[in-house]
């Protein structure tokens, strides 16, 4: 049978007698080894959980809550200036404004810095290749992953809010179905501003390439996210530049996948696409809907979302 | 105590020996040892892929390895590709063990049953979808060794009933070969039209995707309730069904992040401690902390009582080789090697070794001598780190863990011994009878 290749016996079973020394030996000395390795990697063990925990602890009790905000495509990290100097005069806050540029070979350049007791920083992430294209927005996506892992290294944060403007927040949605994994980082809001999920096609039963995608991947979504979407319109049917019906696509991926899902819709002065990061409503409404309320002595915090449909 | 041993023993051996020399219980275990070299190689590639490889497994994650060792994102590739064509592809080796011991029992062209056998087992596991992977993953690892025994065993059967008898393989020309094909012709498409049919059923009734749902369900309600109870009947559920060949509800690989351990370590991180939290006895606290060294089973237990109590060579050097993989969890070729797996004289260790040490672990949590495991643990972790490095580096965990290894062997030892016995007896039995029945 299976264990028939040296049998070692005198005559009958007897099981104390045939001892071999020698054997035993050996796999005594390589137990000793295996339990020596295992009694070595104690001390590292130790290390590696200690510094795991706080750094999990860190980041749990984090305060912090950036806006993370997306341009669109041929715009660079200082293309929301002027919307981040609108929103401290309206906010009457001052927001630290921290800027991220990534090169086409990968590289980060970070300006700007944290203020001290600033809980709420905004940081824009541009690109060296900021043209327009399903390719470079998946590109885009993949760069924008690199510069939020590095901004998870460099502030503890455990939620951001995202704004993306045009093409930034196609940027968006395609890093959240592809890139995004962390489970102690959540996205509280997203709001996309003016954003072509159906490119410049107005008609919704020719399904770009990129929507039909955005759609297919839509489970991978974070579904506690709650996601605004502002349309501007200059006339009817179009903000000058985006089929006002291209932004509408968004209910496809969003609509029922994620926690909620608002339509906005502004006109007026400087609802042409380009002038959207300005338009005044369009600040109110971030400074509304995306920025923390400031601590009311009077409520718990944590429990006061912005959201207004759940006070 | 020694003499109630010996009586015990000369009661149980006989018995036993018998059931071992059984031809089913022969095909079994001779296809066993055929899937061992593959299970060993197959092992130790998914440890490296596992503990080293892959960003949070054991060793990546204290030593940082992501983050110097270079091209690491590419390294993994070939161990992947190894690792899913031998340790999760094995059940195709086991089908064709199986079929082709079976029928050279019964004088049966052996090597064509075996490439039938094996055959059908992958026409078995094809599936008829566009963008999932060729194969059903579930029916060719080891998880499928159990359904692969029965394919093979009915290919055999098949060659037995529609096949003839051949005679010895020496001189045979060409013209005597192809006589013989044609006559296992039968047998082989009777068996290939079986698997076509079962493999349609599978596809078409979509019992696949609607078992592979259920399992889901079933696997998500045993990870998810956290009453004590029920993660002990869990656990005990999972144990029989691996010693058979099956898969349980705790199983390690499907183990995933469940809602009671995000809860307990939320809890944890805001207390800034992990003594108060909301489920402390769940399968990650107490059957995957404490019930699994040596991967299911205990069996880094049973390593150490060979080690110890053994004087069988085979025994040693299997458990010697199975060292390794049994600290990092893997218990693939002790299961196959000794073999633990249809083992009837193990299934008693096999069960009451988890369970103690979950009930010794549990007893310790409730009376707050040490807290639950609630921080996340690295792939691969040895044993009897899991609860140290999960409760943040508690002594009292480290010291429960050396513990709960020590009365697994002591659980393990007598049952080793046993076998041991039963073993010697056939060998003895054997060269008595001057037959060496050995291929």
């Amino acid at each position: 049978m299976l264990a028939s290749s040296r049998p070692r016996w005198k005559g009958r079973v007897t099981m104390r007698k045939s001892i071999n020394w020698p054997r035993r030996r050996r796999s005594l000395i390589v137990l000793l080894l295996g339990l020596c390795f295992i009694g070595l990697l104690i001390w590292p063990a130790f290390h590696w959980t200690r510094a795991n925990v706080k750094g999990m602890t860190g980041r749990h009790d984090s305060r912090l809550s950036p806006i993370i905000m997306i341009p669109g495509s041929s715009a660079s990290q200082n293309r929301f200036d002027g919307l981040v100097d609108q929103l401290n005069k309206a906010d009457k806050r001052k927001h630290s404004l921290i800027k991220l540029t990534v090169k086409k070979n990968d590289q980060i350049t970070m300006s700007g810095s944290l203020r001290p007791r600033d809980n709420e920083p905004v940081i824009v992430v541009g690109f060296e290749n900021n043209k327009d294209g399903y390719d470079n927005i998946k590109k885009q996506a993949r760069w924008f992953s690199l510069a939020f892992k590095r901004l998870t290294k460099t502030y503890q944060f455990n939620n951001f809010k995202a704004i993306g403007h045009s093409n930034g927040g196609l940027i968006y949605t395609y890093y959240l179905e592809h890139y995004f994994d962390r489970d102690d980082i959540t996205v509280k809001r997203m709001m996309t501003i003016g954003s072509p999920f159906n490119f410049s096609e107005a008609n919704l039963d020719h399904k770009t390439q990129m929507l039909a995608d955005f759609i297919k991947y839509r489970d991978s979504l974070p579904a506690s996210m709650t996601v605004y979407s502002v349309a501007g319109t200059e006339n009817y049917d179009s903000d000058g530049l985006v089929p006002a019906r291209s932004v509408e696509a968004g209910k496809y991926v969003f609509q029922g996948r994620v926690k909620h899902y608002t339509e906005i819709t502004v006109t007026g002065d400087n609802a042409q696409h380009s002038d959207l990061p300005q338009n005044r409503q369009i600040v109110k409404l971030i400074q509304q809907y995306m920025l923390d309320k400031r601590m009311q002595p009077n409520r718990k915090r944590g429990l006061v979302g912005a959201n207004p449909e759940n006070p | 105590m020694g003499l109630t041993q010996r009586h015990l023993l000369r009661q149980l051996v006989p018995r036993l020996q018998r059931l071992r020399e059984t031809n089913f219980y022969r095909v079994i275990q001779r296809t066993l040892m055929l899937t061992f070299p593959f299970i060993l190689i197959g092992t130790f590639s998914a440890l490296i892929q596992q503990t080293v490889l892959t960003k949070s497994g054991f060793f990546a994650s204290l030593f940082h390895l992501s983050k110097w060792v270079p091209y690491y994102r590419y390294l993994h590739y070939p161990f992947d590709n190894l690792t899913a064509l031998t340790l999760d592809s094995v059940a195709v080796v086991a089908a064709f063990g199986a079929a082709k011991y079976h029928a050279k029992l019964h004088q049966r062209d052996d090597q064509l049953a075996g490439l039938t056998a094996a055959i059908a087992l992958l026409v078995m596991a094809y599936q008829y979808a566009d963008d999932a992977s060729a194969f059903n993953d579930l029916m060719l690892g080891t998880n499928g060794l159990t359904g692969a025994l029965i394919v093979g065993g009915l290919t055999g059967e098949f060659f037995k009933w529609f096949g003839r008898p051949i005679r010895d393989d020496h001189d045979v020309h060409t013209g005597q070969i192809l006589s013989r094909t044609f006559q296992s012709l039968l047998p082989m498409v009777a068996m290939l039209i079986v698997a076509l049919l079962v493999s349609l059923g599978l596809n078409w009734l979509i019992i696949n995707t609607q078992t592979e749902q259920l399992w889901e369900n079933w696997q998500k309600y045993a990870t998810t309730s956290h009453s004590v109870w029920v993660t002990f009947a869990m656990a005990a559920l999972t144990l029989l069904l691996e010693i058979i060949g099956l898969f349980g509800p705790y199983q390690q690989q499907l183990a995933v992040n469940t809602p009671a351990m995000n809860a307990n370590l939320n809890a944890a991180l805001t207390n800034h401690s992990a003594t108060n939290v909301p489920y402390p006895f769940t399968a990650s606290t107490l059957y995957h902390a404490f019930g699994t060294f040596g991967g299911t089973g205990m069996l880094l237990a049973l390593v150490i009582a060979i080690f110890i109590g053994s004087n069988n060579h085979n025994y040693h050097v299997v458990a010697r080789w199975g060292l390794l993989p049994a600290l990092f969890n893997s218990n693939g070729p002790i299961l196959t090697g000794l073999p633990v797996l249809y083992n009837p004289i193990y299934v008693i260790p096999f069960l009451l070794a988890p369970l103690l040490n979950m009930a010794i672990a549990a007893t310790a949590i409730a009376f707050k001598w040490m807290p639950p495991v609630v921080y996340p643990v690295p792939v691969g972790t040895p044993g009897p780190l899991i609860a140290f490095i999960g409760t943040d580096g508690n002594p009292v965990a480290l010291i429960l863990g050396g513990v709960c290894l020590i009365l697994s062997v002591l659980i393990y030892l007598p049952f080793m011994s046993l076998a041991e016995a039963t073993v010697s007896a056939s060998v003895i039995k054997a060269t008595m009878e001057g037959a060496s029945d050995d291929a």
